[in-house]
């Protein structure tokens, strides 16, 4: 299984190669806190997991002493990330996970690979990389990492590969972050049956739906403060794999690529701005639909910052981010 | 739209046989030369277009050039602006604006006013980043100094930007000078066949409005192949009403049928039986048609019907008025296309005298 593991993890990324060009990173392989089984209450930025034992990551938990188990276990880590990150995206790295995983920090969910019971789905050979919301990180203090692993058989736990914090490209910083957790369905639209949870962004491929290339939808709700809705605003849908169209309070607003995938072109390489006309957005709560088709391979919401921006700073970060 | 897929690529390889090509550098002559440093910012706002606001905080990048120089991975809207001065200023004649090829959509504005627009922004959107932005500037909308253009841009995806062209700015065209009416500018249209079209009394105010000279793919019918009507009106001056008088409509993409008042006065065909290599070439042909005098009346109605083989379609280049016999035969030497020796034009094109 682990000669075939190397030949894949080609395949495997979720985040394109330059992104993990990093421009500067914080090492965060060692020993981690360990504990076999699970709990929900493990996943909590205060949890006391000073009894926990210490494994080295990455390595399999097998060779950590715990030969022959399957199931549940979590590690939890705690990392100080200095001011000097401020500005960049921060992509958190996990190198392989053998089989699915559920990361948190500072007690928010970031990400998740693979399928866990009942309806398990194997991710072993992806490279894990989540991009962290970066209105949850505390620069200068000390962040809670906590990363729920299922392991079906033989060798598990956070196995191999790079395991780091990376400073990407310079951050966009959305007036409202929607970076996060995402209702999904596949489909052409919403069907309120078939909904479960989805972490934006990063491939559906890992978060359920294995091999699955076709039509869904990503939807959620957001509130705008009362007053707060000045001047034109940017919607920042990432980048997408392949087509999408963007829905806001039911109005179309834009889309990339042939949705109906009959002309073929590479707009998964492309970032989304979609520039949101006067009158669409209310005070108060707001629904927005991703609609994507994916004609083959890793589908979804891959990467990117995902939000809401004024114009105004969405103008300053483009200025900020140009090439000199 | 920087890495073109097979299909698009071959789409590519076809266009360099088949679309029009670059305008004659020979009919226009430069007015103000735009290529250089621009205003630049991302964004979208409508105040842009007003010259009244200040924009000289914006950042200054070089066109033509593909945005992504400067912002690496930009998509979606960002606006160009520019100052300049008119230095010479042509007595008569027609000025031009060209900006090169823009990726993916775009509109323009100088002084204020929207002087075109080539694509479509959402919701109905449509790329025109493989189409030559040539926009007829009003009259009076020129001050000798203190000009500002406005151009905006939206790009769906890789590059973006006022891309290419060896001509980007004002240009004075040669041959509008010599014509007695400009008929340019906005003329009816409709795909749809239907009876009496090329009657006079034929009433076409539901029809749509387009720019002529220019492709109806750069006008909202994207895609569009097949047959297409134009028609204009126009008011006879009566300084030329003895003069023998011919219809210039420059280059037809592909094949036309003209009707003044309701009868058949000119046409171009493509003859398969002449040469199979060169069948759908009968648009580099430059029309000019003779008037019959007797057709003329005070108010006449020009229809033009147009066949599209496929690509671009449309009267998509000028001149387009009428002239008299004299400058009739400046425009043909003019414009005579190398591609077609004089002794062939007679097979594809047919005059008729009523």
């Amino acid at each position: 299984m682990k000669f075939i593991l190397i030949a894949l993890s080609l395949t495997g990324l979720s985040i394109n190669a330059g992104a993990t060009d990093f421009y500067k990173e914080i090492n965060i392989r060692g020993n981690w806190y360990f504990k076999i089984g699970d709990n929900q209450e493990w996943s909590k930025t205060n949890f006391d997991d000073s009894n926990w034992k210490k494994n080295y990551v990455p390595s399999p938990w097998e060779d950590e002493g715990y030969q022959g188990y399957d199931g549940y276990a979590w590690y939890r880590q705690k990392i100080e990330i200095p001011s000097s990150f401020k500005d960049r995206r921060l992509i958190l790295e996990l190198g392989y996970i053998d089989d699915v995983d559920e990361v948190f920090l500072n007690g928010v969910k970031i990400g998740q690979s693979g399928s866990f019971p009942p309806y398990y789905s194997t991710a072993y050979n992806a490279r894990r990389l989540y991009e962290v919301p970066l209105n949850i990180v505390r620069y200068d203090g000390l962040n809670s990492i906590a990363v729920r692993v299922y392991d079906s058989q033989l060798g598990g736990g956070i196995v191999s590969g790079d395991i780091r914090i990376g400073a990407s490209d310079i951050s966009i910083s959305p007036d409202i972050n929607l970076t996060g957790t995402w209702n999904f369905n596949t489909g052409r639209n919403i069907n309120d049956s078939k909904i479960q949870e989805i972490i934006v962004p990063g491939r559906w491929e890992n978060q359920g739906f294995y091999n699955y290339d076709g039509y869904a939808v990503y939807s959620r709700t957001f509130t705008i403060p009362a007053n707060s809705i000045k001047n034109r605003m940017v919607f920042l849908a990432g980048r997408i794999d392949d087509f999408d169209q963007l829905y806001i309070n039911g109005k179309f607003i834009g889309q990339t690529g042939d949705y109906e995938g009959r002309e073929f072109s590479n707009k998964y390489t492309e970032f989304r701005n979609y520039f949101i006309p006067e009158g669409v957005l209310k005070p108060g709560t707001n629904t927005v639909e991703i609609k994507v088709y994916d004609s083959t391979g890793d589908g979804g919401i891959l990467e990117g910052t995902i939000g809401l921006i004024s114009q105004d700073n969405f103008i300053k970060y483009w200025r900020m981010k140009r090439n000199r | 739209m920087k890495s073109l897929v097979s299909n698009k690529l071959s789409l590519l390889l076809i266009t360099l046989f088949i679309i029009p090509v670059s305008l004659k550098a020979t009919d226009w002559s430069c007015v103000v030369n735009m290529s250089g440093s621009w205003y630049f910012s991302v964004g979208d706002d409508p105040s842009w277009a007003n010259p009244k606001t200040d924009v000289s905080g914006w950042d200054k990048i070089f066109v033509p050039g593909e945005w992504e120089e400067y912002y690496k991975d930009y998509n979606g809207y960002a606006w160009y602006r520019k100052n300049f001065d008119m230095h010479s200023y042509p007595e008569n004649g027609k000025l031009i604006l060209l900006l090169g090829k823009i990726d993916d959509v775009d509109e323009v504005f100088i002084n204020g006013i929207k002087v075109g627009q080539t694509g479509s922004f959402f919701p109905d959107y449509h790329t025109a980043y493989n189409i030559d932005r040539k926009y007829n500037l009003p009259e009076n909308l020129l001050k000798p100094t203190g000009n500002v253009i406005a151009v905006r841009v939206f790009d769906e995806g890789n590059q973006g930007g006022i891309l290419s062209g060896n001509d980007i700015g004002i240009f004075y065209d040669n041959d509008y000078s010599l014509l007695s009416l400009d008929l340019s500018g906005n003329w009816k249209f409709s795909t749809y066949r239907e009876p009496d079209v090329t009657e006079k009394r034929f009433d076409d105010k539901q029809w749509k409005t387009v720019l002529v000279p220019a492709s109806w793919e750069s006008q909202g019918y994207a895609n569009h192949d097949g047959y297409g009507w134009y028609r204009k009106e126009f008011t006879l001056p009566g300084n030329i009403k003895n003069e023998d008088l011919y219809l210039s409509l420059g280059r037809i993409d592909d094949l036309d049928k003209v009707y003044l008042n309701g009868k058949l006065i000119g046409r171009t065909e493509d003859l398969e039986s002449y040469n199979r290599f060169n069948r759908s070439n009968a648009w580099r042909m430059y029309r000019i048609y003779r008037i019959p005098s007797k057709l003329l009346e005070t108010r006449n109605v020009i229809t033009v019907e147009v066949y599209d083989y496929q690509q671009q379609g449309g009267i998509f280049e000028g001149p387009i008025g009428i002239v008299t016999r004299k400058n009739a035969n400046i425009l043909q030497e003019r414009n005579e296309d190398e591609y077609w020796p004089f002794d062939v034009r007679s097979i594809f094109q047919s005059i008729f005298n009523w």
